[in-house]
């Protein structure tokens, strides 16, 4: 009986309609990413040009740096960033960096689930602004930061006296009610065309944090309380969001 | 060698001439078509056709898994239509020596599920004496894909997967990362409450 309700099921499946303009739908998507790949193919020959100049003109770093006193505006990246990201299973995915529409909530973030731990001196802001502009500009973790194993579930940020680890799904918080994951605010420079300005941010949305220009500024709110965890200090209570969704165990549904 | 004379009453393309090469006696075959990786590949070194090919051999499958998640047409359009834009995209980010059929499934279930969480032009169902009323007197119009979309999340996407697009549960559990057991149990909860769906429906 079972048999005949699999086969009924799946004659059922077979038989049902199929996308009625399957020719367009594939050519315009097919369109839209070659396009896409002929922008960041532009972008990175215009990146290999300054560090090239730079290079010759006697430059120490391939970098240019503009308004960097604060370490919150972004410089221009290096040739090669995507691809040493992309080559970096842990991170790949990330969705504090990729910008996505919906965001995902602490539970739902792909690949592996790392911290990373940055030396004594460091504190939790410049550290996450390391993080984010290392990831994205350069294509790899902060050169003083080390990978450890995932913090406590719920927790994004732990002092110590061995200095802030941060946890890599995370790092700038998340929304304590519905545990999504929290986002900086990019601000553009004012100097760009509007058109490359929605460029960038389409770029953002889908994935690619590489094409932001030198001048863009990063912020956030500090995550709440029950996110972080200081040496020394009582712990906080679990966010709302982690109270009401147990860890989820194996043979349940 | 020389070729047979041609025969009128045999086919062209049958002929001995027809199955060889430059008169050469080497019989051809006809050209087999290219493996996923040497698509993408090809599509990785900017051939637009290559990746026009790889998109045609997995689109109708996956927008119809979307169709059955979503019960929605214009969702299912958008969804697919996002997916593969993103695959197409991270061709370089894909393992070879991973099928890539499950890699581009599972992206295409996942945006279908962002979706309709978020709403997207989709009516949801809640379990409320008014929403359970509206839905019996519903069920004439509704569609099989329809009918499909309204089990739990939970169990949808393992039927999907298992029906639609022939997973065995063992591929599922890697697929979703949950136990085989789970996997199992799920399909099984979920094809009961199809059943019950589906003799209700006219």
């Amino acid at each position: 009986m079972s048999g005949d309700f699999e086969r009924e099921l799946q004659r059922r499946f077979q038989e049902m309609e199929g996308p009625e303009d399957m020719d367009r739908q594939v050519s315009g998507t097919i369109t839209r990413a070659w396009a896409w790949r002929r922008r960041r193919r532009q972008r990175r020959v215009a990146t290999v040009a300054v560090a090239t100049m730079l290079a010759a003109a006697g430059a120490a770093y391939a970098y240019t740096v503009i308004h960097n006193e604060d370490g919150r505006q972004v410089p221009e990246g290096r040739p090669g960033a995507s691809e040493r990201r992309e080559a970096n299973p842990l991170l790949q995915d990330l969705p504090w960096l990729y910008q996505p529409n919906r965001s995902k909530t602490v539970d739902e973030t792909e690949g592996p689930a790392s911290s990373v731990q940055f030396p004594p001196g460091t504190g939790y802001r410049r550290a996450a602004r390391q993080l984010y502009l290392s990831i994205s500009r350069d294509g790899t973790l902060p050169a003083s930061a080390r990978v450890r194993p995932p913090l406590e579930r719920g927790i994004v940020a732990e002092t110590s006296g061995q200095g802030v680890r941060l946890s890599l799904a995370a790092p700038f918080g998340y929304n304590p009610d519905n545990g999504k994951v929290e986002v900086p605010t990019i601000s553009l420079p004012a100097s760009l065309e509007p058109s490359e300005a929605a460029a960038i941010i389409e770029d953002l949305k889908t994935g690619d944090p590489s094409s932001l220009p030198a001048g863009a500024q990063i912020e956030w709110t500090m995550p709440a309380d029950c996110q972080l965890r200081v040496a020394g200090a009582p712990e906080e209570p679990a966010c709302a969001y982690i109270q009401r969704n147990p860890s989820p165990t194996p043979g349940t549904g | 060698m020389s070729a047979a004379p041609a025969d009128a009453s045999v086919p062209h393309s049958q002929t001995r001439e027809a199955r060889t090469f430059g008169g050469s006696g080497i019989p051809t075959l006809p050209p087999m078509p290219l493996s996923d990786r040497d698509l993408i590949r090809a599509a990785r070194r900017g051939d637009r056709e290559a990746a026009d090919a790889l998109a045609r051999r997995y689109w109708e499958p996956a927008w119809k898994a979307s169709l059955a998640l979503s019960g929605n047409r214009h969702l299912a359009d958008d969804a697919t239509q996002d997916a593969f834009e993103r695959v197409l995209r991270n061709l370089s980010r894909i393992d070879e020596k991973r099928p890539f059929g499950a890699y581009l499934h599972r992206v295409v279930i996942n945006r279908t599920l962002d979706l309709l969480r978020a709403g997207a032009r989709t009516a949801k169902l809640h379990d409320s004496p008014d929403a359970r009323a509206s839905l019996e007197r519903s069920l004439d119009a509704m569609s099989f894909e329809q009918i499909v979309s309204r089990l739990p999340e939970e169990r949808r996407v393992p039927v999907v997967l298992r029906y639609l697009l022939d997973y065995k549960p063992s591929e599922i559990a890697e697929l979703l990362g949950i136990p085989e057991g789970t996997v199992s149990s799920r399909l099984a909860r979920g094809m009961a409450e199809l059943r019950d769906g589906l003799e209700e429906a006219p």
